[in-house]
């Protein structure tokens, strides 16, 4: 038999223990992330996000009935916010509960016991909040679409599920570096408000460059900037009130979510690699 | 078994089996009774001070510049009713109303709302508030800058920056030059501003020919008339809630408050 027979019939034998193997990686990529979903379930999740709608539609309904004109913008103006706000809230709740929970219980250890890689792992957990931060932006959609135009509902609806899913893996990997709840969400939600407003700042930065004392700080502040994505872009109040998005700028909202929740994912899988588990 | 009557000693001792919930009961009806002490306390303010910054009113609302302009629109909207008492618009003070309502439009410039405030609720009551300032001037205290003049420039300076949002209140404040402030020249100027906008702005021919559609009449609830009916059968998208609130303003005696 030559040498090239063998490595054939080694590889027909391969074929199927390969595929077997990716087929149990799937089924434990789908169990953590059903896990992980029906944990937060278990927290009360869904019933924080639907209450979080109502109160969120109530608000908006109240600043209606005060509204003397303009009453469709004035509502919108306060629901988009508050919505977008109170998902924030939820997902990053949410996400760094579970994932510390998951180290302090011994959770982890336990899964890592079963034949799943430590990125396998965070992978599934990620494909679960992904899910949570989809239903909750869903959900915290609805006081807002019955009042949008559906074309500028709908893209605003998905450039919120996007941010969700990008503030979940931020959330998830602050969660796993810092291993406490408090100091996390504090963290996770000081990201996101920096996010929010850096443009602004460097606008100011820009305007007292001047005259400011603070101006060798400069460089620093747009190294940042460079490092955090522009969140001022996602879920914009403006584009229920008239001003639409391009197709280009909704594609950018996209690819920006997908680029930096898996630099988030990748630094959480370093810090899972590196550190003991317990 | 006869059913024991509760005696001052089984009182007790349910007392001090449920403490917790008799303390939590007392500490719930002193923090009622502080809560209702402090409600009935407030003091009218006339002035709502100095308005923030622009850009500390963006950071603070996290960028959210259309929500910040209409909750501020709403505050001052509402600001002569405080604690359930009607102030009047007459006794607020016009020139840090002026301060805010420019804060409110420079802040998301899309919205007529500050605008609507302007014209519709704060120009007559600072017209008044100008009067009483010049009467009372002598060389020790001249009188201050006029702020129903402000009011109107800031309608001015909004539609010029886009007349097609803004026509209606030009309109509105063409209106309130001509018989409120009785300054004719300023009406006839916003009038030809609007003859002189252009066929994009999508303006109807009405507010275009304001000039003999509204300014020319003598009587100013017939002007008012006029007005209401341009904007109510004339324009594309009339604002119902607006209009209901004009005709009400309309339907109210000569000599009724100047106010809502």
């Amino acid at each position: 038999m030559t040498g090239a027979a063998v490595m054939a019939a080694d590889d027909a034998a391969g074929t199927p223990a390969r595929a077997d193997q990716r087929s149990r990686g799937r089924r434990a990529l789908r169990t953590i992330a059903q896990d992980t979903l029906l944990e937060a379930q278990r927290g009360r999740w869904l019933w924080l996000a639907v209450c979080a709608a109502l109160v969120v539609g109530a608000c908006a309904g109240f600043a209606r009935s005060l509204a003397l004109t303009e009453a469709q913008e004035v509502t919108l103006a306060f629901a988009a916010p508050l919505a977008r706000l109170s998902a924030v809230l939820i997902v990053v709740l949410t996400t760094v509960a579970s994932v510390v929970r998951e180290g302090s219980e011994g959770t982890l250890l336990l899964a890592l016991a079963a034949p799943v890689s430590r990125a396998s792992w965070l992978l599934g957990k990620a494909l679960g909040f992904a899910l949570i931060a989809t239903l909750t932006g869903l959900l915290l959609a609805l006081p807002v679409l019955f009042a949008a135009e559906p074309a500028a509902g709908a893209a605003w609806t998905l450039s919120l599920v996007l941010e969700l899913i990008l503030l979940a893996s931020v959330a998830a990997a602050i969660a796993r570096v810092l291993g406490q709840i408090a100091p996390a969400v504090g963290a996770a939600l000081a990201f996101y408000a920096f996010a929010r407003v850096l443009h602004v700042v460097l606008l100011l930065g820009e305007r007292a460059q001047n005259y400011s004392e603070l101006q060798a700080l400069a460089p620093l502040v747009r190294a940042l900037g460079a490092a955090v994505p522009r969140l001022d872009l996602f879920t914009r109040t403006d584009w229920l009130l008239g001003a639409m998005p391009s197709v280009p700028a909704l594609a950018g909202i996209v690819l920006q979510s997908l680029l930096y929740s898996a630099l988030a994912l990748t630094a959480a899988v370093i810090d899972l690699r590196r550190a003991p588990l317990a | 078994m006869a059913h024991q009557p509760a005696t001052t000693a089984a009182l007790l001792r349910h007392m001090r089996r449920h403490a917790s919930w008799w303390v939590f009961a007392v500490l719930l009806a002193l923090q009622a009774g502080w809560s209702l002490r402090l409600a009935n306390d407030g003091a009218l303010q006339t002035s709502p001070g100095a308005p923030p910054g622009a850009t500390t009113l963006r950071l603070a609302s996290l960028d959210e510049p259309e929500l910040a302009g209409y909750a501020t629109s709403l505050y001052l909207q509402g600001f002569d009713a405080q604690a359930g008492a009607l102030l009047g618009l007459r006794l607020v003070d016009a020139a840090a109303i002026y301060a805010w309502l420019e804060l409110a439009y420079s802040i998301n410039p899309h919205s007529g709302y500050p605008l609507m405030l302007a014209t519709f609720d704060y120009a007559g009551p600072a017209h008044l508030h100008d009067e009483a300032s010049r009467a009372q001037a002598d060389a020790q205290a001249p009188a201050l800058r006029p702020v129903a003049p402000m009011l109107l420039e800031l309608v001015e300076r909004a539609y010029r920056a886009d007349p097609a949002r803004h026509w209606r209140w030009m309109a509105h404040a063409s209106y309130v030059a001509r018989f409120t402030l009785h300054d004719d020249l300023r009406a006839l100027r916003y009038a030809q501003a609007l003859r002189d906008a252009p066929a994009s702005a999508s303006i109807p021919r009405w507010a275009r020919e304001l000039d003999s559609f509204v300014l020319r009449r003598q009587d100013p609830q017939e002007a008012q008339r006029a007005l209401l009916g341009g904007l109510a059968f004339g324009s594309p998208g009339a604002d119902t809630k607006l209009l209901d609130r004009m005709a009400a303003r309309l339907a109210r005696p000569a000599d009724g408050p100047p106010n809502d």
